[in-house]
């Protein structure tokens, strides 16, 4: 159901971010102290709704479905000056401190696809909250799989 | 009474000029209470008019009973309600079990203080004898405290074990009514007077006592970033202990109060890395790309316990600060993590999982052997008292999460409820 969600946000967020990529390639690049053109701002907006990214139980690689996710966010982040900071989060599974191990994994391996796709490190930070802010209540499976989760997040945004 | 008190009051005021917190956490008992030894509380002797300002014997009760250890008898069931021991008549006590009874009064004074007077008396081995006797010249605001100090002394007469009565919880609270959504909080062991230390819009993590009892140490998210901070209590200063990128957290204060222990994961991953509190030089104390976590120091201050996936699934290891030498601690349960070293270093009280449950686990570790205390959902975060007697941890119950105690043996249990928000990471003082 999220997903089926962010494929309708994506199809349309993706052709505007194409176009917008390829036409501010030749400009300076936007953001950094909130100089987002306007086209720039709406695109945020639009990538802030398919922002996040599921991990299966104990395992930390980005599956292949949030590619197209996570292409349309190197894509603008190439395009601005903007911090960005990868959240990472756990289930409730497991001792708070040791989880705060998961989510840094979670987060790291996003930030990494990021960097493969052209990002540069010095934009990209990572924190991991483990079990301490959890997306969903509950003490069953599907709680969990909304949970166990990095979150891609525009500082001051 | 002034001696015994001064530090405590100390921490006590700057904490009560922060905030005082409505709703507390009560102590609602659920198991041990038929293992546990009868003993009478008889009723102190209020000598002036209306009501007295403390239950004094309530209070005193209440202790024994929390304690695991002690079942106070009802007042109903008493034989007699002697007020001093010249009173107690050892015969109909021990007739039903009893062997051993406190008495005790209350009296005003003209200068607006109270004189508390207590008397433990034996009536099987040498009937008639006071074990433990005392008396205290005090203001109605030290009556708890008081109370409290009694308990100590009849707790420790009776068990040969130091009581720990006058010791207190810090914990966090996360409720989602209005912009602070994480509370730091202390409260007396019993969850009476509960203070609000400090109050964030993200989350709270951790928080530890220093072995004098003056300052916590614990992790904040507040910069949108974790870091670790110490917060003296009396003055309110906060002083940063690490704010390195990724995660800083998981701290532990060495026994002799001169190092503190903590995980980074500048590196990467988390290891472990220790503050000379006196220098503030940091140095790393493990390295590699597992990740260390959640360490525990030895009585010997050398040795640090702590949490390793370095095998795959977390396990405990030991590592000596000094030659850097580790070895693997625990081998058995699908995952052992969360250390915590009593006192006295012969058990170590960990979260054990095993077939996805995870439960308060007491591992010995001269006989390398596991007896799991508690039948909790989701237990975590161990802290253990300063007599290695109780164990203080937070479970979910519900969709929330609250506090629990168990005795080191595994035969008391008990809830407090919290009655405003999920309550988290308790943090048992040392001795104040």
């Amino acid at each position: 159901m999220q997903f089926s969600k962010f494929l309708k946000v994506a199809a349309v967020a993706l052709p505007l971010i194409a176009v917008t990529a390829c036409s501010s390639n030749s400009s300076s690049k936007a953001g950094g102290n909130g100089a987002l053109s306007k086209e720039a701002l709406e695109q945020l907006q639009k990538l802030q709704q398919i922002n996040t990214v599921y991990f299966d139980y104990d395992k930390y690689n980005v599956k292949s479905e949030y590619e197209t996710l996570l292409n349309a966010h190197a894509v603008f982040i190439r395009s601005t000056n903007l911090n960005v900071v990868i959240e990472g989060h756990a289930d409730e599974r497991g001792t708070p401190e040791y989880n705060i191990a998961l989510g840094e994994r979670r987060a790291s391996a996003v930030k990494s696809y990021l960097q493969g796709n052209g990002v540069s490190g010095e934009q990209l930070s990572i924190v991991s909250y483990g079990k301490e802010k959890p997306a969903v209540l509950g003490h069953n499976e599907a709680a969990y799989a909304k949970n166990r989760r990095a979150v891609v997040t525009y500082a001051g945004y | 009474m002034i001696k015994f008190a001064s530090r405590f009051l100390i921490a006590c005021f700057v904490l009560l000029s922060t905030m005082m917190a409505t709703a507390e956490v009560k102590i609602v008992i659920t198991d041990g209470v038929s293992s546990a030894k009868p003993i009478a509380v008889v009723p102190f002797k209020w000598t002036g008019s209306g009501e007295p300002p403390q239950l004094v014997d309530n209070i005193v009760a209440s202790d024994l009973r929390n304690s695991g250890k002690f079942n106070p008898i009802d007042v109903a069931a008493m034989p007699q309600k002697p007020t001093t021991a010249s009173e107690v008549n050892p015969g109909v006590w021990s007739n039903m079990g009893i062997s051993a009874v406190v008495v005790g009064s209350i009296q005003p004074d003209v200068s607006g203080k109270y004189l508390i007077t207590y008397q433990l008396i034996d009536t099987v081995d040498r009937p008639g004898s006071v074990l433990a006797e005392n008396q205290f010249s005090i203001e109605q605001r030290w009556l708890r405290y008081a109370s409290h100090t009694a308990s100590d002394e009849i707790f420790e007469a009776l068990t040969g074990i130091r009581g720990a009565f006058r010791t207190r919880i810090a914990y966090v609270v996360k409720n989602n009514k209005g912009p602070y959504t994480h509370e730091l909080r202390v409260s007396d062991y019993d969850g009476y007077d509960q203070i609000t230390v400090h109050r964030s819009k993200e989350p709270l993590m951790s928080p530890t006592w220093s072995p004098d009892g003056k300052k916590l140490a614990y992790v904040t998210f507040e910069s949108g970033r974790s870091a670790l901070v110490l917060k003296t209590l009396d003055s309110g200063a906060i002083e940063t202990i690490a704010s390195f990128p990724q995660h800083n957290g998981a701290p532990a204060f060495s026994p002799d109060g001169s190092k503190l222990a903590f995980a980074l994961s500048k590196g990467g991953s988390l290891n472990l890395y220790m503050m000379n509190l006196s220098s503030k030089k940091i140095t790393q104390v493990t390295s590699g790309r597992s990740n260390d976590t959640e360490p525990s120091w030895m009585p010997d201050n050398q040795t640090i316990v702590y949490t390793s996936d370095q095998a795959g699934r977390p396990q405990l290891y030991s590592i000596n600060i000094g030659s850097g030498a580790s070895q693997r601690v625990t081998w058995d349960n699908t995952q052992n993590q969360n250390a915590r070293v009593s006192p006295d270093g012969k058990f170590i009280a960990v979260i054990s999982t095993n077939n996805g449950e995870q439960h308060i686990t007491r591992y010995d570790v001269e006989t390398n052997t596991y007896q799991r205390l508690t039948d909790t959902f989701l237990d975590e975060t161990p802290s253990i008292a300063p007599n290695g007697t109780m164990i203080i941890y937070s479970s979910s119950q519900g969709l929330g999460t609250i506090l629990n105690l168990v005795s080191t043996d595994g035969n008391f249990k008990a809830r407090l409820p919290a009655t405003d928000g999920q309550v988290k990471f308790p943090s048992w003082s040392p001795y104040l």
